[in-house]
């Protein structure tokens, strides 16, 4: 049985807003105890309006599940930096700061925050810099490995003793970097600022592959992703010594039942395609068998 | 508008200098700077001669300490800034938040510019740092156009510095994984991207093969010119057309930029290349000065000079320059 919560991290696709209130109604029902809503990739994206998160947010909350508001981890405009005041004044919700900006804007309002994984923390004296402002919990960014977590929570300790919880990207395409130009929209032959939203037709990312043939990365908007699927689902043992939280980040539905295996209800197999190098401290499209 | 100039080395530090940079930036020789290369960067007797040299030439000399210190390894980093510090070098270039935290406390009177590594975008994050760290200058990644860039300029009392010619990175700095996605090695890990000792070049009949650990980035036939197979630069498959999907290799060139650079008061242009040899450290310094005395003596009347472009287009990755992000279209 595993001590492990699991959370079901914010929607890194735009999915049209039919596919997300069906979506969001089975995690609902799901075992997952937190969940990240929020759009973290692309401030364009509008398919979901921030009444409809508010009113999955409800929704969630009536089911028991921690509800986060996720944030845009490349922040650009005035106009966004407005809005994001805007967002974090109105609602008393909890957020995850996918950008510095993010932690400056809620630790003036005092409010606590989780420090997203597009957030560069690598080492304990800069978490415990995060937790003094007001850092409840902070999710690795996904370069990382079991050791570095391991020692980086032994530092933070020797540092500081607010209360720290660690979430480990666990499941899913990593989100691997961002870019000002949109790669969705290239591959269309499409000006970013003419991109008429392309990237809904790709729910699950355009694949890129090497021109022998091996999968390489997904491109999601100005966003690209692992071209496999990260998947610790075989470490779940020493991430359950290591993490409080497992995240799944899905790209279709079915990707939730993996929620009750990072729970410990039952074991599943990785398959075979799946990848978890970065965890083991080597380069992250291996697989440490 | 300061001219800022990379150097690997200190003949290509004398080189910038003789060519009219107004300042220098380099590293010192391990993993505490993201060109952290074999060969490359400064041991503590070389970081003397170049801070020596470059005051007395009334110049300025900037260390990059911009990668992020590993758990229980900061006394790595400590000792860097301190001897950075001791030395009497002018700015340190930093990103990760234990290093300014501890320059703040221990060395609150040294000038620091916050690194492209850090990724700072906007106002608030600026906020964060001016006001935790009083750092006095930020270095912009290369994701914003200009007119983002104009924008931040009115609303900002920092110095503003900017990427203004060299190798372009298409992604916001400091938040890319792709390099140890491939090989284990990232810039804010290791000071490396798609580091050369993954390289593997394949001559197979008429075609050759570029891999990044066992990765194919590119095939060049004959009449192509082969080019380091930095990893977004490669052509890939998608959707069964094969392309750069990522970017063309292509260098940045902001040159037709200067006046409107200048009037938004920029602090400084930076040239990117600690990894470039004193031949092209001189080239390019030398364009640059040019170019800037042209724009500053007049900016209405400012115009790149064919013989310039040509110049840097010679130096550039597959001969091609864009003006990057900064250029909307180019997004």
């Amino acid at each position: 049985m595993s001590f492990l919560k699991t959370s079901v991290g914010p929607m890194l696709f735009l999915w049209e807003k039919p596919l997300m209130d069906a979506f969001y109604e089975r995690v609902a029902l799901s075992d997952a105890d937190i969940v990240y809503l929020g759009e973290n990739v692309c401030g364009k994206r509008r398919l979901s309006n921030h009444e409809d998160y508010l009113r999955w947010a409800q929704r969630l909350a009536r089911c028991d599940k921690q509800v986060v508001l996720s944030t845009l981890a490349l922040l650009e405009s005035p106009q966004q930096i407005r809005e994001l005041e805007r967002m974090c004044n109105n609602d008393s919700m909890l957020f995850e700061a996918n950008d510095v900006a993010t932690i400056q804007v809620l630790s003036e309002l005092h409010r606590p925050f989780i420090i997203g994984p597009a957030i560069n923390v690598y080492n304990g004296y800069t978490l415990a810099k995060f937790a003094k402002l007001g850092a409840k919990r902070w999710v690795m960014p996904v370069e990382l490995s079991k050791d570095w977590l391991f020692a980086l929570k032994k530092e933070y300790d020797s540092l500081c003793d607010l209360p720290m919880e660690y979430e480990v990207f666990s499941y899913g395409y990593l989100p691997l970097a961002y870019s000002a130009r949109c790669f969705t929209a290239r591959h269309h032959n499409l000006a970013k600022d003419q991109c008429n939203l392309i990237c809904q037709t790709h729910p699950q990312g355009l694949q890129v592959s090497s021109q022998d043939g091996k999968e390489l990365f997904t491109l999601n908007g100005i966003q690209t992703m692992s071209g496999q699927v990260y998947n610790l689902c075989e470490e779940i043992t020493e991430l359950g010594k290591l993490a409080d939280i497992a995240r799944i980040s899905v790209h279709q539905f079915e990707d939730l039942d993996w929620v009750d295996h990072f729970k410990g209800h039952h074991k599943t197999l990785r398959p075979t395609t799946h990848i978890n190098g970065f965890w083991h401290r080597i380069a992250g499209m291996h697989v440490v068998d | 508008m300061e001219l800022l100039c990379p150097a690997g080395n200190l003949p290509s530090l004398r080189k910038a200098i003789e060519h009219g940079a107004d300042a220098v930036y380099v590293g010192l020789n391990n993993d505490t700077n993201a060109r952290h290369f074999k060969g490359l960067n400064f041991s503590d007797t070389q970081l003397q001669e170049a801070v020596t040299f470059c005051h007395r030439h009334q110049r300025k000399l900037h260390v990059a300490i911009n990668t992020f210190a590993h758990p229980n390894q900061f006394p790595r980093w400590q000792q860097a800034i301190d001897l950075a510090v001791d030395k009497g070098v002018d700015a340190l270039i930093v990103a990760d938040i234990a290093a300014l935290d501890y320059l703040s406390k221990q060395h609150p009177d040294q000038e620091v510019h916050l690194s492209v590594q850090a990724s700072v975008t906007n106002s608030k994050a600026i906020d964060f740092y001016q006001r935790q760290f009083r750092v006095k200058r930020i270095v912009l990644p290369r994701v914003l156009s200009v007119q983002q860039v104009r924008k931040l300029a009115a609303n900002t009392t920092i110095e503003l510095e900017l990427f203004a010619f060299g190798s372009l990175c298409i992604m916001a700095e400091g938040r890319c994984y792709l390099s140890s996605y491939m090989t284990g090695e990232s810039p804010n890990t290791a000071g490396v991207c798609s580091p050369a000792k993954f390289v593997r070049w394949e001559q197979n009949e008429q075609t050759l093969h570029a891999r990044l650990n066992g990765v194919l980035i590119d095939s060049f036939s004959a009449d192509e010119q082969a080019g380091y197979p930095t990893l977004c630069k490669g052509r890939f498959e998608v959707q069964g057309s094969t392309y750069h999907a990522l970017e063309e290799p292509t260098s940045l060139n902001t040159l037709a930029l200067l006046p409107e650079l200048l009037k938004m008061n920029i602090a400084s242009v930076k040239i990117e290349g600690r990894q470039r040899s004193p031949a092209y450290v001189a080239q390019v310094t030398k364009v640059w000065r040019q170019a800037i005395d042209a724009a500053k003596h007049s900016a209405q009347d400012f115009d790149v000079k064919p013989a310039w472009n040509e110049t840097l287009a010679g130096l550039s990755e597959g001969q091609q320059t864009t003006l990057g992000a900064y250029h909307r279209k180019w997004k």
